[in-house]
């Protein structure tokens, strides 16, 4: 029994990371690939939107692939940090 | 791939599949039933005459036009969503009176149907078929935001069960060709892997295409981001999104709107054939008229070929074809490959029995969910979890079955002119739904599907019994025989009640002796 309390707390760690942070992974992967594509922006925005579910898809299936909790975790903060560092360099407002 | 790995994804894909699956399988279910909500639209309003004459469109256009003349001459806009094969809704007119002075957008509305108003019978309210394709992700009871994002989460788990599940089965092609009956839960799992990968392409594609739909209602911010503070950019980004009629006043000179005609036939010739879907008028009786024609592509590519006329010259103004950017067209070859609208009949089945296939793989995964569960433990040992999966299961994939008979039924009994009854239909379904729960919670589990499934088949069996009680549309006179030319489309909502109420009564007698 007392070696199943981290295990479900890691579980929901696990499925909180993939929900959220997957979400915040492929919102922000699609707006570095709408920023990134040398077309008009109307099409860039659709590629955009078209390409975020693969995105969010894979970071959830990542999260939930990796044998450790946190290196799961960190794998998916760290690119959605560096991506978000790329858009929106310090001493920007960010988005909204 | 590590043992390791595999097993990860194989436990998400357990999990993940159980929490959505539920909510899932009245999705596809309602959606399945989406691709024949015309067919069922028709049969849920019996009073409507008996075969339509058939009328060109231009007697049709012509008609409408007279008719949006007397009853509001003075609108800023008419349109006439014309009844083309592929036609969600079949013919409507409506009309939108000017925008007021103070900013206040006109009044609009519909026409009554014509040849209900003809016949002299008004047809039935109902809520018809469009209501439970709307059903598959408007849901009910909810608005229409909280419905979407409800819907999309479980679509989002979809997507990576089903990935997840592809992955889990390395062996796909070797599993696909094993079933074994009759052996409790590996026949669940087989059962549950052979539907799965049967339709594989289809679920995929629907799952993908249904959350593009969605896609500015999931992720705004990407949109946001990129037009923050570009208005221009984001109302020609809309203005490609849906055909619309260019913003322009009224000259206030009156000048007669061309006889539509030849522009139809000019129209015909520039888009080869394609069905004509819509067509508008701005400023109908003005010097400033425009009319815009919308054509469908016969390809899935869906989107629309719109032509834009002088309302006054009949003058060409815009030509149909503008180029469409890449990603464009692979949103619209989605959304109309998820909507299956290009499809003809054969195809419409065919899209119908992979939606079904979709149904069965949600719903044997969620029985397989509780057989594994139920054969890991001792006898008599009990689990709260598997306890209440095996008590609420029979009664979340039954009853949305029990539900949609129920809400048929609800068309058939209520009176005819009872002014709540589209709404009622709808309760209907819910109140089924929630009974049939209700029942199968308070009892042993083997005795919940059984009792759930005569009741389903009970139900569907009787459905053309009640029909033929309560209309002169049933199948005595709908059924086409030599020297009676029928109308197999109600005969189809009816004969496929039959089919269903059978397959159920045979699932139940199989239930019933224990092989479940």
């Amino acid at each position: 029994m007392t070696g199943q309390v981290p295990r479900r707390f890691q579980a929901l760690l696990r499925a909180f990371t993939a929900i959220a942070g997957g979400y915040a992974f492929a919102v922000v992967a699609a707006i570095a690939l709408s920023r990134a594509l040398p077309v008009p922006p109307a099409e860039a925005v659709l590629t955009g939107l078209l390409s975020t579910f693969s995105f969010y898809a894979v970071a959830v299936l990542w999260v939930f692939a990796v044998r450790s909790t946190w290196q799961a975790c960190l794998g998916l903060v760290l690119p959605t940090l560096l991506m978000a560092w790329w858009l929106w360099p310090l001493g920007d407002v960010g988005p909204g | 791939m590590t043992g390791a790995f595999r097993q990860s994804l194989g436990a998400l894909h357990t999990w993940s599949g159980l929490l959505a699956g539920w909510l899932l399988y009245f999705v596809f279910l309602t959606g399945t039933l989406g691709y024949f909500s015309v067919e069922i639209d028709r049969w849920m309003q019996p009073e409507l005459p008996w075969r339509p004459p058939a009328a060109t469109t231009e007697t049709i256009l012509a008609q409408a036009i007279g008719r949006l003349q007397a009853a509001a001459p003075a609108a800023e806009r008419w349109s006439i969503d014309l009844p083309y094969r592929k036609s969600a809704t079949g013919l409507r007119v409506g009309w939108r009176m000017p925008t007021a002075a103070d900013g206040t957008r006109g009044a609009a509305g519909w026409l009554p149907d014509l040849q209900a108003e003809q016949s002299g019978v008004p047809p039935r309210l109902t809520g018809g078929g469009l209501l439970l394709y709307q059903m598959h992700y408007r849901l009910h009871y909810l608005d229409a935001q909280s419905a979407y994002w409800i819907v999309g989460l479980a679509s989002m788990f979809l997507l990576v069960t089903l990935l997840s599940g592809v992955i889990t089965h390395k062996r796909i092609l070797r599993n696909f060709f094993t079933f074994r009956p009759a052996k409790g839960p590996t026949s669940w799992r087989d059962a549950h892997t052979v539907l799965g990968t049967l339709a594989l392409p289809y679920h995929l594609m629907i799952t993908y295409s249904g959350l593009v739909l969605l896609a500015s209602t999931y992720m705004p911010l990407v949109f946001n981001e990129i037009y923050r503070a570009d208005e221009p950019a984001q109302a020609s980004f809309f203005a490609e999104a849906s055909p619309r009629l260019p913003e322009r006043p009224r000259s206030g000179v009156a000048a007669p709107l061309v006889p539509l005609a030849p522009v139809l036939a000019d129209a015909r010739a520039r888009v080869q054939g394609a069905p004509i879907q819509s067509l508008s008028i701005r400023n109908p009786g003005d010097a400033n008229a425009r009319i815009l024609l919308v054509a469908e592509r016969g390809t899935p590519q869906a989107g629309t070929q719109q032509l834009l006329y002088d309302g006054v010259s009949g003058v060409l103004l815009q030509p149909a074809g503008l180029a469409r950017s890449t990603p464009r067209q692979v949103r619209d070859a989605l959304t109309g490959l998820h909507k299956g609208l290009y499809a003809p009949y054969a195809l419409r089945w065919l899209y119908f029995l992979a939606g079904l296939v979709g149904t069965a793989m949600v719903g044997t995964g969620l029985v397989l969910w509780a057989a594994k569960r139920r054969e890991r433990l001792r006898a008599g040992q009990q689990h709260w979890g598997l306890f209440a999966v095996e008590h609420l299961n029979p009664g979340m994939i039954l009853g949305p079955v029990i539900g949609v008979l129920a809400y048929l039924w609800a068309n058939r009994l209520l009176a005819a002119d009872y002014a709540a009854r589209g709404l009622w239909e709808g309760h209907a379904l819910f109140l089924a739904w929630g009974a049939a729960l209700l029942w199968a919670c308070l009892s042993p589990p083997r005795r919940g599907w059984v009792g759930l499934l005569w009741c389903a088949s009970s139900l569907a069996v009787l459905l053309p019994v009640v029909n033929a009680l309560t209309t002169d549309r049933h199948l005595g006179v709908t059924l086409p025989l030599p020297g009676r030319a029928g109308d197999w489309t109600l005969a189809g909502v009816d004969l496929a009640a039959l089919a269903l109420g059978v397959a159920l009564a045979c699932v139940a007698r199989q239930a019933a002796r224990g092989r479940t």
